[in-house]
């Protein structure tokens, strides 16, 4: 229920931090003396080139300036140089709005406006670049009406790379109305320049039984030795397509993915009630903490904070003792302004977490994990593909409609979804957004599941939490081996 | 009694490159295309998809930005702010403004960005208007301010802040405002560090748009009659004290900035 109270304290908060944006000096965009150098030409023509097919379709988001976002974001980091005070108070912002809008204390539209206008405030005084956040005055976006699939492949694919032995990945198969997608993953024996050694990967080709002939636009990030990412096909093949005969490199054999398997059922969604809401956005901020050490404990205290001066929660909540008890428990200190409640239980799954921390028993190889989750809280996520590492596991997650995730991961504040997962063992997994890629509805996230999977577990329940409710769907691991490069 | 809102705001005017040099009247509360004098058929031509003339584009476009509580948001919140729409962001919200055009805003998010872009334009035409504007905007919320409180309240605080800092000499931060909906001029109380202040919304159109915020060392509460270049207003001394009148008078400094100045001040009645 959305309360006066609630914006006005956010308002307030804007003021306060447009008055400290004051007492610092106007920012001015230096360039790089040196920027842009040849290997970020180079770069920047491979991924310009990536995406010049897609134009048509990023059209829209150039217009509402996410691209330039992410350049100026770039700029930033590499090239600009620029006062961050008066952004940081921006980010505090954003992060007091968007636990307001979390918690349903105010609309979204109503945090979106305020950061917006707070951004362009601040850029008519000089105090941030140009462009900052204007593209979140804009209402969030639904997924499309249509059919969504999931298909599992956890194919390995050795192939030679400019005589270089290469190995791919396919996970999975993910296409909805307006997007198919193919995650994978790709390697080199030998390592190459920064995403140079990949750039084979935009010469993927494919046909189905239809006839119809599909190209791919690649996009992922790693390092030189793996990147993780996905092959988007153009176009999305038709609904007749039963199979798809992939060409991963000039000359080599096709790999035959069937397109024909049967998507599990939507699981049911668990509706959750509505008055938990701010213990939820709570433990949220908790599970942070346990899957994403350190901890960015300033930013999500201003979170807290927010839902503190809103009068929406009281210092004796036990949402706060359990964030104070996990906080201790993992040596973690709570910063200044966020109450440090007693000790309390913890959930179970935070207990079995911090009791298997540092497992380096998972299983290596890769699982035809899929499935298509039910929409919820305006997003339809989908699986595609898992992972499996000694220490760790990836699970390959695509959603549409998922407005604000890149905003979640920029702010490291908590995301709108929670994911865990349990493994048959009963082992608890807690899922670390650590990476992702995002542009108009699209979210794309590569989900770290900590601590390892269990070596004897066969399933898995995937369990997604968000505002109205809960989704729970199993996943059957069924593991393909990892290739062994010493092997011919 | 009060007197009407605009009245201690001096009537402004700009030229805009329409036909050609066309002037841009503010006075009355009200923006005025001089140059067309009869807009309705220009506008009725401009809804069939005709040419807009300049003039009329933005006479439009400050009717539809004079409830938009993002200007007062966005806008000044004093004299000194160093508020700045530069040349170059005007010429990127106009390209914005163009580039919606051509591809007809079709989502609720084009229609916010074109609202942005077209407030953008209004603030260029510089701070006299600038100030008229946002008077504009708040005295259209004056009647149904409970509806936008959080938004308005925000408002109040960021013009009252820097004047009641200027007024103490006090941290502006210790400013603790709040819209005042009963008859009369509002509160003022002092407790410390802070002040908790209850002004109406009509203060931000009618005594803060027009410069009058402190005067004569004290804090203007309300405008009561304007005559030529005096103004008889109320003003506080102190917080808790109750408002005196005050005869002002409109100055203008070497630069030609408007300014107020006590004329003589007038014994507490009652």
């Amino acid at each position: 229920m959305a309360s006066q109270e609630a914006e006005t304290y956010l308002r307030l908060m804007a003021e306060t931090e447009l008055r400290r944006a004051l007492a610092l000096p106007k920012v001015r965009l230096h360039r790089h003396r040196r920027f842009p150098s040849k290997r970020v030409v180079r770069f920047a023509f491979h991924r310009l080139a990536l995406v010049r097919f897609a134009l048509d379709r990023l059209g829209p988001m150039l217009l509402a300036g996410q691209a330039r976002w992410h350049v100026l974001r770039r700029l930033h980091r590499s090239g600009g140089q620029v006062d961050g005070g008066a952004e940081d108070g921006l980010h505090r912002l954003a992060v007091a709005a968007d636990a307001l809008a979390a918690v349903e204390a105010i609309a979204d539209d109503v945090a979106r406006n305020v950061i917006a206008d707070q951004a362009i405030a601040l850029e008519v005084r000089q105090r941030v670049l140009g462009g900052r956040f204007r593209h979140m005055a804009g209402p969030a976006v639904g997924p499309p009406t249509g059919q969504f699939r999931a298909v599992g492949i956890a194919k390995r694919v050795r192939l030679e790379v400019e005589g270089d032995p290469a190995e791919i990945t396919l996970l999975g198969l993910v296409s909805g109305p307006d997007r198919a997608v193919l995650t994978i993953t790709a390697s080199r024996q030998t390592q190459a320049d920064y995403g140079e050694g990949f750039w084979f990967l935009n010469e993927v080709t494919a046909v189905d039984n239809l006839g119809d002939r599909h190209s791919f636009g690649f996009s992922g990030g790693g390092d030189e030795g793996e990147w993780t990412g996905e092959l988007d096909l153009h176009p999305v093949p038709r609904g007749g397509a039963r199979w798809l005969d992939l060409t991963l490199a000039p000359g080599a054999p096709p790999v035959r993915i069937d397109l024909d398997q049967v998507t599990a059922p939507e699981p049911a969604i668990e509706p959750l009630p509505r008055s938990e809401l701010v213990e939820r956005y709570l433990d949220k901020a908790a599970e942070q903490l346990l899957a994403d050490r350190p901890w960015p404990g300033q930013r999500l205290s201003v979170g807290v904070t927010a839902l503190l001066g809103a009068g929406l929660i009281t210092p004796d909540n036990q949402a706060i003792a359990r964030l104070a008890t996990l906080a201790r428990r993992l040596g973690v200190s709570l910063p200044p302004g966020l109450p440090d409640g007693p000790d309390t239980d913890l959930p179970e799954r935070w207990l079995s977490v911090l009791n298997t921390t540092g497992a380096k028993d998972g299983p290596t190889g890769i699982a035809a994990a899929a499935a298509v989750l039910p929409e919820l809280d305006g997003t339809r996520w989908t699986v595609g593909g898992l992972r499996s590492k000694a220490d760790s596991a990836e699970l390959q997650v695509l959603g549409w409609g998922a407005y604000g995730e890149h905003f979640h991961h920029r702010y490291r504040a908590p995301s709108k979804f929670s994911w865990w997962a349990r493994d048959s063992t009963g082992r608890w997994h807690v899922a670390n957004q650590g990476g992702g890629r995002w542009g108009g509805v699209h979210t794309d996230l590569t989900l770290k599941l900590t601590p390892a999977l269990h070596p004897a577990a066969t399933s898995i329940d995937l369990v997604l939490t968000g505002k109205s409710g809960r989704v729970t769907v199993t996943l059957p691991l069924n593991w393909t081996p990892a290739l062994d490069w010493t092997q011919p | 009694m009060s007197a009407p809102w605009w009245a201690a705001l001096t009537p402004v005017t700009t030229t805009v490159l329409c036909a050609s040099e066309h002037r841009l009247r503010w006075e009355d509360g009200r923006l005025l295309a001089v140059d067309h004098p009869d807009t309705e058929p220009e506008i009725v031509l401009a809804a069939l998809g005709g040419d807009e003339p300049e003039c009329v584009r933005m006479v439009r476009a400050w009717a539809r930005q004079s409830d938009d509580l993002a200007a007062l948001a966005i806008g000044p919140r004093s004299a000194d702010d160093d508020f700045d729409v530069s040349p170059a962001g005007l010429q990127t919200a106009r390209q914005r403004r163009l580039i919606i055009a051509r591809w007809r805003p079709s989502s609720a998010a084009d229609r916010v960005r074109e609202r942005l872009a077209e407030l953008y334009e209004l603030f260029s035409l510089g701070q006299p208007f600038t100030f008229r504007l946002l008077a504009t905007v708040a005295a259209n919320w004056v009647d149904r301010a409970q509806s936008a409180r959080p938004a308005l309240t925000a408002a109040l605080n960021a013009r009252l802040a820097p004047a009641v800092s200027t007024w103490l000499r006090m941290d502006p931060d210790g400013v603790d405002a709040s819209i005042y909906e009963g008859s009369g001029w509002g509160e003022l109380a002092r407790t410390g560090d802070s002040l908790r202040a209850a002004l109406p919304v009509r203060w931000i159109a009618a005594v803060w748009a027009a410069g009058l915020a402190v005067a004569d060392g004290k804090l203007v509460v309300d405008v009561v009659s304007v005559t030529g270049p005096t103004a008889e207003v109320l003003a506080v001394s102190r917080p808790g004290a109750q408002p005196e009148p005050l005869t002002l008078a409109r100055t203008y400094s070497a630069r030609g900035e408007a300014g107020w100045q006590a004329r003589k001040p007038r014994p507490t009645s009652g």
